[in-house]
Protein backbone atom coordinates (compact mmCIF):
# COMPACT_ATOMS: atom_id res chain seq x y z
CA UNK A 1 0.00 0.00 0.00
CA UNK A 2 0.98 3.62 -0.19
CA UNK A 3 0.52 6.64 2.07
CA UNK A 4 0.53 10.14 0.60
CA UNK A 5 2.91 12.71 2.08
CA UNK A 6 1.77 16.27 1.56
CA UNK A 7 5.06 17.64 0.24
CA UNK A 8 7.19 17.52 -2.90
CA UNK A 9 10.36 15.44 -2.74
CA UNK A 10 12.31 18.56 -3.81
CA UNK A 11 10.93 22.12 -4.00
CA UNK A 12 9.44 23.55 -7.21
CA UNK A 13 9.04 27.33 -7.22
CA UNK A 14 8.75 28.92 -10.65
CA UNK A 15 8.24 32.70 -10.76
CA UNK A 16 7.64 33.10 -14.50
CA UNK A 17 5.09 30.97 -16.37
CA UNK A 18 6.23 29.72 -19.77
CA UNK A 19 3.89 27.44 -21.76
CA UNK A 20 6.53 26.77 -24.43
CA UNK A 21 8.80 25.25 -21.76
CA UNK A 22 5.89 23.21 -20.34
CA UNK A 23 5.32 21.71 -23.77
CA UNK A 24 8.76 20.08 -23.83
CA UNK A 25 8.97 19.14 -20.13
CA UNK A 26 5.66 17.25 -20.45
CA UNK A 27 7.64 14.40 -22.08
CA UNK A 28 9.01 13.57 -18.62
CA UNK A 29 5.41 13.14 -17.42
CA UNK A 30 3.90 10.94 -20.12
CA UNK A 31 6.61 10.47 -22.77
CA UNK A 32 8.50 7.28 -23.73
CA UNK A 33 11.20 7.75 -21.05
CA UNK A 34 9.12 9.75 -18.56
CA UNK A 35 8.36 9.31 -14.89
CA UNK A 36 4.96 7.64 -15.36
CA UNK A 37 6.53 4.91 -17.50
CA UNK A 38 9.36 4.56 -14.97
CA UNK A 39 7.04 4.11 -12.00
CA UNK A 40 4.82 1.59 -13.76
CA UNK A 41 7.83 -0.30 -15.16
CA UNK A 42 9.40 -0.95 -11.75
CA UNK A 43 6.17 -1.47 -9.83
CA UNK A 44 5.06 -4.03 -12.46
CA UNK A 45 8.37 -5.88 -12.74
CA UNK A 46 8.98 -6.33 -9.00
CA UNK A 47 6.61 -9.31 -8.65
CA UNK A 48 8.82 -11.67 -10.66
CA UNK A 49 12.13 -10.80 -8.97
CA UNK A 50 13.34 -13.90 -7.06
CA UNK A 51 15.61 -11.96 -4.67
CA UNK A 52 13.85 -9.98 -1.93
CA UNK A 53 16.57 -7.31 -2.00
CA UNK A 54 15.90 -6.70 -5.70
CA UNK A 55 12.09 -6.68 -5.44
CA UNK A 56 12.51 -4.32 -2.47
CA UNK A 57 14.70 -2.01 -4.55
CA UNK A 58 12.15 -1.98 -7.39
CA UNK A 59 9.40 -1.09 -4.92
CA UNK A 60 11.46 1.77 -3.47
CA UNK A 61 12.63 3.19 -6.81
CA UNK A 62 9.12 2.77 -8.29
CA UNK A 63 7.77 4.71 -5.33
CA UNK A 64 10.36 7.46 -5.76
CA UNK A 65 9.33 7.73 -9.42
CA UNK A 66 5.79 8.59 -8.27
CA UNK A 67 7.32 11.50 -6.31
CA UNK A 68 9.14 12.55 -9.50
CA UNK A 69 5.89 12.33 -11.47
CA UNK A 70 4.43 14.76 -8.93
CA UNK A 71 7.40 17.13 -9.27
CA UNK A 72 6.99 17.21 -13.06
CA UNK A 73 3.25 17.83 -12.56
CA UNK A 74 4.12 20.76 -10.26
CA UNK A 75 6.53 22.20 -12.84
CA UNK A 76 3.87 21.95 -15.59
CA UNK A 77 1.20 23.43 -13.33
CA UNK A 78 3.35 26.39 -12.31
CA UNK A 79 4.54 27.04 -15.88
CA UNK A 80 0.95 27.34 -17.13
CA UNK A 81 -0.58 29.63 -14.49
CA UNK A 82 -2.45 32.81 -15.46
CA UNK A 83 -1.84 32.63 -19.20
CA UNK A 84 -3.54 35.04 -21.57
CA UNK A 85 -5.04 33.77 -24.83
CA UNK A 86 -2.40 35.86 -26.64
CA UNK A 87 0.42 34.04 -24.82
CA UNK A 88 -1.22 30.67 -25.53
CA UNK A 89 -1.47 31.42 -29.25
CA UNK A 90 1.99 32.98 -29.57
CA UNK A 91 3.80 30.15 -27.70
CA UNK A 92 2.26 27.30 -29.68
CA UNK A 93 0.57 26.00 -26.51
CA UNK A 94 -2.76 26.31 -28.34
CA UNK A 95 -2.53 22.74 -29.70
CA UNK A 96 -2.42 21.41 -26.12
CA UNK A 97 -4.88 23.97 -24.77
CA UNK A 98 -7.64 22.92 -27.17
CA UNK A 99 -7.81 19.42 -25.65
CA UNK A 100 -6.72 19.97 -22.02
CA UNK A 101 -6.98 23.72 -21.25
CA UNK A 102 -4.21 23.98 -18.61
CA UNK A 103 -4.95 20.58 -17.05
CA UNK A 104 -2.01 18.22 -16.55
CA UNK A 105 -2.28 15.25 -18.93
CA UNK A 106 0.38 12.55 -19.47
CA UNK A 107 1.67 12.85 -23.01
CA UNK A 108 4.98 13.20 -24.88
CA UNK A 109 6.26 16.54 -26.17
CA UNK A 110 5.06 15.41 -29.61
CA UNK A 111 1.47 15.24 -28.29
CA UNK A 112 1.33 11.41 -28.26
CA UNK A 113 -0.64 10.29 -25.17
CA UNK A 114 1.04 8.06 -22.57
CA UNK A 115 1.09 4.39 -23.50
CA UNK A 116 1.87 1.11 -21.75
CA UNK A 117 3.93 0.39 -24.88
CA UNK A 118 6.71 2.51 -23.32
CA UNK A 119 7.79 -0.26 -20.95
CA UNK A 120 8.03 -4.01 -20.58
CA UNK A 121 7.51 -6.46 -17.76
CA UNK A 122 9.18 -9.50 -19.28
CA UNK A 123 9.05 -11.79 -16.26
CA UNK A 124 12.78 -12.53 -16.59
CA UNK A 125 14.88 -10.77 -13.92
CA UNK A 126 18.08 -10.32 -15.99
CA UNK A 127 16.10 -9.04 -18.98
CA UNK A 128 14.02 -6.64 -16.88
CA UNK A 129 17.02 -5.23 -14.98
CA UNK A 130 18.83 -4.50 -18.25
CA UNK A 131 15.73 -2.62 -19.42
CA UNK A 132 15.74 -0.67 -16.15
CA UNK A 133 19.36 0.39 -16.53
CA UNK A 134 18.67 1.48 -20.11
CA UNK A 135 15.53 3.33 -18.99
CA UNK A 136 17.45 5.35 -16.39
CA UNK A 137 20.04 6.34 -19.00
CA UNK A 138 17.33 7.31 -21.51
CA UNK A 139 15.63 9.46 -18.86
CA UNK A 140 19.00 11.05 -18.01
CA UNK A 141 19.52 11.90 -21.71
CA UNK A 142 16.04 13.44 -21.82
CA UNK A 143 16.88 15.64 -18.81
CA UNK A 144 20.19 16.58 -20.50
CA UNK A 145 18.23 17.63 -23.60
CA UNK A 146 15.74 19.64 -21.51
CA UNK A 147 18.64 21.40 -19.77
CA UNK A 148 20.03 22.31 -23.20
CA UNK A 149 16.68 23.90 -24.14
CA UNK A 150 15.81 25.72 -20.89
CA UNK A 151 17.49 28.81 -19.39
CA UNK A 152 15.22 29.69 -16.42
CA UNK A 153 17.14 28.75 -13.22
CA UNK A 154 13.83 28.16 -11.36
CA UNK A 155 13.04 25.38 -13.86
CA UNK A 156 16.59 24.06 -14.24
CA UNK A 157 17.06 23.51 -10.50
CA UNK A 158 14.45 20.75 -10.01
CA UNK A 159 15.35 19.25 -13.44
CA UNK A 160 18.99 18.94 -12.29
CA UNK A 161 17.84 17.17 -9.13
CA UNK A 162 15.76 14.72 -11.19
CA UNK A 163 18.66 14.13 -13.60
CA UNK A 164 20.92 13.17 -10.70
CA UNK A 165 18.35 10.68 -9.44
CA UNK A 166 18.46 8.86 -12.79
CA UNK A 167 22.21 8.34 -12.31
CA UNK A 168 21.76 7.00 -8.75
CA UNK A 169 18.99 4.64 -9.85
CA UNK A 170 21.16 3.35 -12.72
CA UNK A 171 23.89 2.57 -10.17
CA UNK A 172 21.49 0.73 -7.84
CA UNK A 173 20.00 -1.31 -10.71
CA UNK A 174 23.51 -2.33 -11.75
CA UNK A 175 24.04 -3.68 -8.22
CA UNK A 176 20.68 -5.45 -8.35
CA UNK A 177 21.75 -7.12 -11.61
CA UNK A 178 24.93 -8.29 -9.84
CA UNK A 179 22.93 -9.70 -6.91
CA UNK A 180 20.61 -11.49 -9.36
CA UNK A 181 23.49 -12.98 -11.37
CA UNK A 182 25.31 -14.16 -8.22
CA UNK A 183 22.43 -16.59 -7.67
CA UNK A 184 22.64 -17.95 -11.24
CA UNK A 185 25.05 -20.30 -13.02
CA UNK A 186 28.15 -18.10 -13.67
CA UNK A 187 28.97 -20.14 -16.80
CA UNK A 188 25.57 -19.41 -18.33
CA UNK A 189 23.29 -16.77 -16.78
CA UNK A 190 20.67 -17.69 -19.34
CA UNK A 191 20.56 -21.44 -18.54
CA UNK A 192 17.16 -20.87 -16.98
CA UNK A 193 14.76 -18.10 -15.97
CA UNK A 194 14.74 -17.97 -12.14
CA UNK A 195 11.28 -16.37 -12.18
CA UNK A 196 9.76 -19.31 -14.09
CA UNK A 197 11.87 -22.47 -14.34
CA UNK A 198 12.09 -24.70 -11.29
CA UNK B 1 12.30 31.74 2.80
CA UNK B 2 9.18 31.72 5.00
CA UNK B 3 9.14 30.03 8.40
CA UNK B 4 6.83 27.42 6.94
CA UNK B 5 9.18 26.71 4.06
CA UNK B 6 12.15 26.60 6.42
CA UNK B 7 10.46 23.92 8.54
CA UNK B 8 9.34 22.03 5.43
CA UNK B 9 12.88 22.12 4.01
CA UNK B 10 14.18 20.40 7.17
CA UNK B 11 11.63 17.61 6.59
CA UNK B 12 12.59 17.33 2.90
CA UNK B 13 16.31 17.16 3.72
CA UNK B 14 15.91 14.39 6.31
CA UNK B 15 13.42 12.53 4.12
CA UNK B 16 15.75 12.68 1.13
CA UNK B 17 18.70 11.39 3.19
CA UNK B 18 16.56 8.42 4.21
CA UNK B 19 15.36 7.73 0.64
CA UNK B 20 18.92 7.84 -0.67
CA UNK B 21 20.40 5.74 2.16
CA UNK B 22 17.45 3.35 1.91
CA UNK B 23 18.13 2.60 -1.77
CA UNK B 24 21.80 2.00 -0.94
CA UNK B 25 20.85 -0.29 1.94
CA UNK B 26 18.54 -2.29 -0.35
CA UNK B 27 21.67 -3.52 -2.15
CA UNK B 28 24.11 -3.21 0.81
CA UNK B 29 21.98 -4.36 3.79
CA UNK B 30 24.92 -5.00 6.15
CA UNK B 31 26.82 -1.74 5.59
CA UNK B 32 27.27 -0.40 9.13
CA UNK B 33 28.17 3.15 8.05
CA UNK B 34 25.00 3.37 5.98
CA UNK B 35 22.92 2.00 8.85
CA UNK B 36 24.43 4.58 11.23
CA UNK B 37 23.69 7.35 8.69
CA UNK B 38 20.12 6.03 8.37
CA UNK B 39 19.58 6.07 12.15
CA UNK B 40 20.88 9.67 12.35
CA UNK B 41 18.35 10.88 9.78
CA UNK B 42 15.50 8.84 11.28
CA UNK B 43 15.91 11.01 14.37
CA UNK B 44 16.23 14.19 12.26
CA UNK B 45 13.06 13.35 10.34
CA UNK B 46 11.13 12.70 13.53
CA UNK B 47 12.17 16.09 14.95
CA UNK B 48 11.60 18.00 11.71
CA UNK B 49 8.19 16.41 11.11
CA UNK B 50 7.02 17.18 14.65
CA UNK B 51 8.17 20.82 14.34
CA UNK B 52 6.44 21.31 10.97
CA UNK B 53 3.20 19.59 11.91
CA UNK B 54 2.87 21.47 15.22
CA UNK B 55 2.90 24.77 13.31
CA UNK B 56 1.46 24.02 9.87
CA UNK B 57 -0.69 20.91 10.06
CA UNK B 58 -0.42 17.25 9.12
CA UNK B 59 1.93 15.93 6.42
CA UNK B 60 -0.02 12.65 6.34
CA UNK B 61 -3.77 12.27 6.92
CA UNK B 62 -3.14 9.95 9.88
CA UNK B 63 -1.21 12.75 11.66
CA UNK B 64 -4.30 14.98 11.88
CA UNK B 65 -4.92 16.11 15.45
CA UNK B 66 -7.52 18.16 17.33
CA UNK B 67 -11.10 19.10 16.66
CA UNK B 68 -10.72 20.13 13.03
CA UNK B 69 -9.85 18.25 9.82
CA UNK B 70 -6.73 20.15 8.65
CA UNK B 71 -5.48 17.52 6.17
CA UNK B 72 -7.03 19.19 3.13
CA UNK B 73 -6.04 22.77 4.05
CA UNK B 74 -4.13 24.51 1.25
CA UNK B 75 -1.80 25.24 -0.30
CA UNK B 76 -1.40 21.94 -2.18
CA UNK B 77 2.23 20.77 -2.45
CA UNK B 78 2.40 21.65 -6.16
CA UNK B 79 1.40 25.29 -5.59
CA UNK B 80 4.26 27.79 -5.64
CA UNK B 81 2.91 29.10 -2.31
CA UNK B 82 3.79 25.74 -0.72
CA UNK B 83 7.40 26.07 -1.90
CA UNK B 84 8.46 29.62 -0.98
Amino acid sequence: MWVYEKKLQYPVSIKTPNPKTAQVIISQLGGPDGELAASQRYLSQRYSMPDAKVSGLLTDIGTEELAHLEMIGAILYQLTRNLSIEEIKKSGFDTYFVDHTTGVYPQAASGTPFSGKYFQSKGDPVTDLFEDMGAEQKARTTYDNLLRLIDDPDVRDPLKFLREREIVHFQRFGEALGITRDALNPKNYYAYNPAFDR
Amino acid sequence: MSDRENLLRNVQIADFALVEAGLFLDTHPTDQNALEYFRTYQKELEKATAAYQAAYGPLTARANEGGRWKWTDGPAPWERAANV
